[in-house]
C-alpha cells in the first residue's frame, strides 16, 4: 500500500508542471499580437526595390508566408501558457489592395494575466502536425490549406519567400528567388527574453521579421542569393533552407 | 340537355381542379399555398476522392438532396435569360469539363464575352474568389451575376422571379429545397443558393492516371508521362532521374490542381503595366500590381477545356507549354517561377521531349467518368 501511494504521489509530481499550464488561476485578458514584416526596418512593399548586400542588389519581395506553432508566452517559473498551437501568417495576401504588407493581428482570449519574462515560438510546422495532410483539418484552420502542403516532401512548406533581383545592377530584375523551405529537418524553435506585462487595457505585442536579416549570416555578412536563388526540391538537400530558418532568430524582434 | 349541362360543368370543374393540382399558372399571391406539399430536407454528402480536401460548404446553404435537384435543373434551364434561350450551361457544358471550348462566351445578344467560361470542375474549393479576377466572394453570389450581365443572359432577376413564381413545377421544388410556404416567396437569393449547391458537387471522381498513380499504381504511367508527372512536380529526385524543374505545381499545385491564386503568367509583353487589355484582378483588388493577373484554374481536365488562358488565346495543350518555355517577357509582375521553367535543363531550357512529355502528362489528367456522371448531366434531356 505504501509503494502504492508512493507511486500515485511520484505521478503526481511528474505531471504537476504539466497540470499547472492548464489550472492558471486569476484574472484573464485579451490579449493581441500584431505580426509584421519589415526589410532593413522598413514596412515591406511588394514590388518595392531593396538594396541587399554589400554591392547594394536591387531585390524586390511577392510573396512571404511562414508557419508558426506553439506560440508561447514564458513565465519566470519556467512554465508557459501557450496562445496558439499553429498560426499562418500571410504578409502578402492576394485580396489586399496596396502592395503595403499585411500586418495580422490575432486576439488571443483568457490569456492570465501577469508578467511574463519571454516568447517562445516555432518557426514552421512542428512535426507531430507536420505528420498529417490537409485532409485532418478543418475548413478554415491553417493546415487545411491544399497548396501549402507538398505531397513530394510530405510537408507542410513552412514559409514562401518569393521575388527576384537584378543580380548585376543593370535595371533588370533577373534573378528569381524562390525560397520554400519545409521538413522537420529545418523546423527551429526559439525563445525571446523580453518582459511582457498582460492586464486587461495594456497593450499587446508585435513579432517582427526582417526579412534583410533572414538573409544576413551570423558574421554579419549577407547571404549569397545569387548563387542560392532557390531552395532545392530534394528534402534530402536542405542546406538553403537550413540557413534560412537558422537566420529566422535574428530577424525576429518582439516589442510590447 | 340538363343531364349533359351536369356532365360538362363536372367536366371543367375537374379539369380545374387537376390543373389546380399542377399549380396553374397565376400571378395572384397565395399565401400558403404550398404548404400541402411535404418539406423533408435530406442531407446530401458529396462525394470525393478520399485524397481531396474536405469540401467547404458555407453554414447558411448545408446541402440536401433536394435543393442540389433544383439546383441542377436551374443551372441547365434557359428560363434564366431573357430570351429563353441560354442557361448556365450554355457555357458550362459537362463535356467540356463545364466550359464552353470557347475562345470567349457569346451572350444571348450575340455579344460576345471578353474572357473564356472557367471550368467548374472543383469550384467548391475556390474560397478565393470566382471568375478570373475573383470579383465574387462565394458560389452563391456568383451565380447572381450572369443572370444580368448584359453580355451573358442580359435578363433581371425580377423577371426569372416571376417567371419561376408561376412556373408549373419550381414553386414545388423550391418548396422541398427550402421549405418556402409559398411561391412569392422565391427569391434570386433562393434560386442562387440552390445554383451553387449544384456547382459544389461537380468534383473529380478520382479516377483519372494521374489519381491512379497517386494510389500507388505506378504502372499506370508509361515513360513520358512519368517524365511529365516527375517535371511538373518536381520529384525526379524519387527515382534518382535527372530532369528539369518545370515549376509548374508552384501555381497548378496541391491535389486539385491549383491553388486558386492570382498571377501574371507571361502572356504578354507590356511596356507598363497599365498597358495589359485585361487587366485583370486589379478591377477588384485596385491595386496596381494585380494588373494583368488572372486566377490559375484547375488543371484537371485541362485536355477537355480548351481554348486555354482568360481569352482563350491558345487552341492547345502544346502552344500552352511552349508559351510557358519562353519564360515570360520580364513583366515587373511576372511570377517569379516563370523564369525557372526548365531550370536544371541544358541551358536551363526544356527541350522538345520535354515538352512533349508534360503534355502527355497533363492528358493524365483527363476524368472521364466525372464528365459522363449521369447525376450532373442536363436533366432536361
Amino acid at each position: 500500500m505504501k509503494k502504492l501511494t508512493l507511486l500515485l504521489g511520484l505521478f503526481a509530481l511528474a505531471f504537476l508542471p504539466a497540470c499547472k499550464d492548464n489550472e492558471e488561476g486569476g484574472p484573464k485578458a485579451d490579449f493581441t499580437v500584431t505580426f509584421k514584416s519589415n526589410f532593413a526596418g522598413e514596412q515591406l512593399t511588394k514590388y518595392k526595390s531593396y538594396a541587399f548586400g554589400a554591392a547594394g542588389i536591387p531585390l524586390q519581395f511577392t510573396r512571404f508566408s511562414t508557419y508558426l506553432s506553439d506560440i508561447e508566452l514564458l513565465k519566470a517559473d519556467g512554465s508557459s501558457h501557450r496562445l496558439a498551437e499553429i498560426e499562418y501568417i500571410d504578409f502578402t495576401p492576394e485580396n489586399a489592395s496596396s502592395d503595403l504588407s499585411a500586418t495580422p493581428a490575432i486576439t488571443y482570449s483568457n490569456v492570465p494575466e501577469g508578467e511574463y519574462t519571454g516568447l517562445r515560438i516555432g518557426y514552421g510546422v512542428k512535426p507531430w502536425l507536420n505528420s498529417k495532410t490537409y485532409n485532418d483539418f478543418p475548413i478554415g484552420h491553417p493546415l487545411a490549406k491544399e497548396i501549402e502542403y507538398w505531397s513530394g516532401w510530405t510537408s507542410y512548406i513552412f514559409t514562401k519567400i518569393e521575388g527576384k533581383a537584378d543580380s548585376d545592377n543593370n535595371g533588370t530584375l533577373d534573378v528569381s528567388l524562390l525560397y520554400h523551405c519545409g521538413s522537420d529537418a529545418v523546423y527551429k524553435v526559439y525563445a525571446f527574453d523580453l518582459p511582457i506585462h498582460i492586464h486587461t487595457g495594456q497593450p499587446g505585442i508585435s513579432v517582427n521579421f526582417d526579412l534583410e536579416k533572414i538573409f544576413t549570416m551570423d558574421d554579419g555578412s549577407f547571404y549569397d542569393i545569387v548563387t542560392n536563388f532557390y531552395t532545392s526540391h530534394d528534402p534530402n538537400n536542405v542546406v538553403v533552407a537550413q540557413v534560412l530558418m537558422h537566420n529566422f532568430k535574428k530577424a525576429t524582434t518582439v516589442t510590447q | 340537355m340538363k343531364n349533359l349541362f351536369t356532365k360538362i360543368s363536372l367536366g371543367f370543374a375537374l379539369a380545374l381542379g387537376v390543373l389546380a393540382c399542377h399549380d396553374l399558372p397565376t400571378k395572384e399571391p397565395m399565401p400558403g399555398d404550398l404548404d400541402h406539399i411535404p418539406y423533408d430536407p435530406q442531407p446530401y454528402a458529396i462525394m470525393k476522392p478520399s485524397s481531396f480536401p474536405n469540401i467547404p460548404v458555407p453554414a447558411d446553404n448545408p446541402m440536401t438532396l433536394d435543393a442540389v435537384q433544383l439546383g441542377r435543373r436551374l443551372f441547365y434551364d434557359p428560363l434564366l435569360s431573357a430570351d429563353s434561350t441560354q442557361s448556365c450551361s450554355s457555357c458550362h457544358l459537362p463535356q467540356g469539363n463545364f466550359t464552353d471550348n470557347k475562345a470567349v462566351s457569346i451572350g444571348i445578344d450575340g455579344i460576345s464575352g471578353r474572357r473564356s467560361s472557367m471550368a467548374l470542375l472543383n469550384i467548391a474549393y475556390a474560397t478565393n474568389g470566382l471568375f478570373w479576377d475573383g470579383r465574387s466572394a462565394s458560389l452563391e453570389e456568383q451565380a447572381l451575376r450572369p443572370v444580368e450581365d448584359p453580355i451573358e443572359m442580359h435578363n433581371t432577376w425580377t423577371q426569372v422571379i416571376e417567371k419561376l413564381r408561376v412556373h408549373p413545377t419550381y414553386p414545388a421544388l423550391f418548396r422541398k429545397a427550402f421549405g418556402i410556404n409559398d411561391r412569392d416567396q422565391i427569391s434570386e437569393k433562393l434560386a442562387a443558393r440552390a445554383i451553387a449547391q449544384f456547382e459544389r458537387i461537380l468534383i473529380s471522381s478520382g479516377t483519372s492516371k494521374f489519381d491512379q498513380f497517386k494510389e500507388g499504381n505506378i504502372d499506370v504511367f508509361d515513360e513520358e508521362e512519368l517524365d511529365g508527372y516527375l517535371m511538373y512536380f518536381e520529384e525526379a529526385w524519387q527515382y534518382g532521374l535527372n530532369l528539369p524543374d518545370a515549376q509548374c505545381f508552384h501555381c497548378h499545385g496541391g491535389i486539385t490542381l491549383t491553388g486558386n491564386n492570382y498571377f501574371n503568367n507571361g502572356l504578354d509583353s507590356v511596356a507598363s503595366l497599365d498597358d495589359f487589355k485585361d487587366l485583370g484582378r486589379f478591377e477588384v483588388t485596385g491595386n496596381h500590381s494585380d494588373k494583368g493577373k488572372f486566377r490559375t484554374p484547375t488543371l484537371r481536365n485541362i485536355a477537355l477545356s480548351g481554348p486555354y488562358m482568360h481569352d482563350g488565346r491558345f487552341q492547345t495543350l502544346e502552344e500552352v507549354v511552349e508559351n510557358y518555355s519562353k519564360k515570360g517577357f520580364g513583366v515587373s509582375n511576372e511570377d517569379p517561377n516563370l523564369p525557372l521553367m526548365g531550370l536544371n535543363a541544358p541551358n536551363n531550357t526544356l527541350s522538345a521531349d520535354h515538352k512533349k512529355s508534360l503534355v502527355k502528362f497533363l492528358h493524365t489528367l483527363t476524368d472521364t467518368v466525372f464528365i459522363k456522371n449521369p447525376d450532373i448531366q442536363n436533366p432536361f434531356q
